[in-house]
């Protein structure tokens, strides 16, 4: 339980010294920030908070694909596993540190976002406003982990590119949509922009159960990618 | 035991030790360190370390960070791991001044040092050394390899096997990730063969001769 913990903390304060996590940390609160200081109708605000999230998690993914390549080519990752540190460790470590700063900034977001909304002539639904934000904190754990996943075969640039890319991709897919479904990644944003809608709480639920396996399942990919990589 | 493995034309020295420490995966076969085949704490990871041309450690970390580390990793006991990083500090020597400093302020040498010390830590009995301390003074990097212990066994890949003089007992030789030699440093030298590549190429080839039936009249042959 020691080198988990470890692992992750060495990943914060790396984050931490290369301003990654106050990048992080600025792209989900500064959604808020924005939305407080310009007023505009609920639909219009609601829909800026959503695609603010969007994009914070999107660069999420980036850094979480930059970093692990990073520490990859650094011979970092190297160091920790010929201390006996497993791979499926260390890469459990890095996806923690990551999730817990983003779900820090979500919870800003969320907080900022809901003294936004709190304003204005609009009846919100506070269960189904918290469980949308959780879904949002589902599908940006599942981007965290293709970032890593990205990471774990690609080199820092081409890493991050293609994180963001699929991640991009699939929150462009997911609006191309009619309407937010709850099975597409990417959704949970949409379901904010929707939060009028009698349906979002069951509808915001099912999402981060699907951002949930994603994230699962993008993890595993990981975990086999960095086990078959040179280190 | 402490062998030099020594490769031509290519890596496969250093490829061999990153191989052993885990950085790199074999394309086939299976690893065993002491009847272990278990790379993590569990099985051979506390008894085996390794320390390349590049140590990994953060430029942020101060050399205590970095042994405070590397000693929690490893699951030592914090009063045994005190007592452990102030012994690997004496060994390499790093100076007092640059304990609590970045190692990137330090330059290669002190990130080497602390790597090196890092390594040392868990008093492994296998040490795994991939062109170690090339930012080191070469008498300082001879003393500092100069490991006490008769237990601990010692893998060495260089390019530059003069410079291991006086380091190993043995030396291995790697041709297209195949070792086609090993022998004693003694037979080397008794050979009329310095401790350099050419000097190893050329002690490999007379024993290849000498091997084959009428090896003798080749290998004068050749001369």
């Amino acid at each position: 339980m020691r080198q988990p913990v470890l692992v992750a903390r060495l990943a914060v304060r790396e984050l931490w010294m290369t301003f990654r996590l106050l990048v992080l940390l600025v792209a989900f609160v500064g959604t808020s920030a924005v939305v407080i200081l310009f007023p505009a109708a609920p639909a219009i605000t609601l829909a800026r908070l959503a695609l603010g999230l969007g994009v914070a998690t999107v660069l999420a993914s980036g850094v979480a694909a930059w970093s692990l390549a990073e520490e990859r080519t650094a011979g970092r990752a190297g160091w920790m596993v010929s201390r006996s540190v497993s791979r499926g460790t260390y890469l459990v470590g890095w996806f923690v540190a990551l999730s817990f700063i983003t779900v820090g900034g979500i919870l800003g977001a969320g907080i900022l976002g809901w003294l936004a909304l709190f304003s204005l002539p609009l009846r919100l639904d506070g269960a189904a406003f918290v469980t949308s934000m959780a879904a949002i904190g589902a599908t940006a754990a599942a981007a965290i982990a293709c970032g890593l996943a990205a990471g774990a075969v690609l080199r820092g640039a081409f890493a991050f590119g293609l994180a963001v890319a699929v991640c991009a991709g699939l929150g462009v897919a997911a609006w191309q949509l009619a309407g937010p479904v709850p099975a597409v990644p990417g959704a949970a944003y949409l379901l904010l922009g929707d939060l009028g809608s009698a349906s979002v709480l069951p509808s915001a639920m099912r999402a981060a159960g699907v951002g949930l396996v994603l994230a699962a399942v993008l993890l595993s990919v990981a975990r086999v990618a960095i086990e078959r990589a040179d280190l | 035991m402490r062998l030099l493995l020594v490769a031509e034309p290519d890596r496969s020295a250093s490829t061999l030790i990153r191989v052993l420490a885990g950085l790199a995966r074999p394309g086939r076969g299976r690893i065993e360190i002491a009847g272990l085949s278990d790379p993590t704490k569990d099985g051979w990871g506390r008894r085996v370390a390794h320390l390349g041309p590049e140590p990994g450690i953060h430029d942020w970390m101060t050399p205590r960070e970095a042994l405070e580390l590397a000693a929690g990793l490893l699951d030592v006991a914090p009063i045994e791991a005190e007592r452990r990083i102030e012994r690997a500090i004496a060994w390499v020597r790093i100076p007092v001044s640059a304990l609590d400093r970045p190692v990137g302020t330090g330059g290669p040498p002190l990130l080497q040092l602390t790597g090196f010390a890092a390594a040392l830590i868990g008093d492994p009995e296998v040490l795994l050394l991939d062109e170690p301390l090339r930012a080191i003074e070469a008498d300082e990097r001879v003393r500092l390899l100069r490991l006490p212990g008769r237990r601990r066994t010692i893998l060495l890949a260089s390019r530059y096997p003069a410079s291991e003089a006086g380091l190993v007992t043995h030396v291995a030789l790697l041709r297209g990730g195949r070792v086609v030699m090993l022998a004693r440093v003694a037979d080397v030298e008794a050979a009329g063969q310095p401790l350099s590549l050419r000097g190893i190429i050329a002690f490999a080839d007379q024993r290849a001769a000498t091997a084959r039936p009428g090896g003798q009249r080749t290998a004068a042959g050749l001369r």
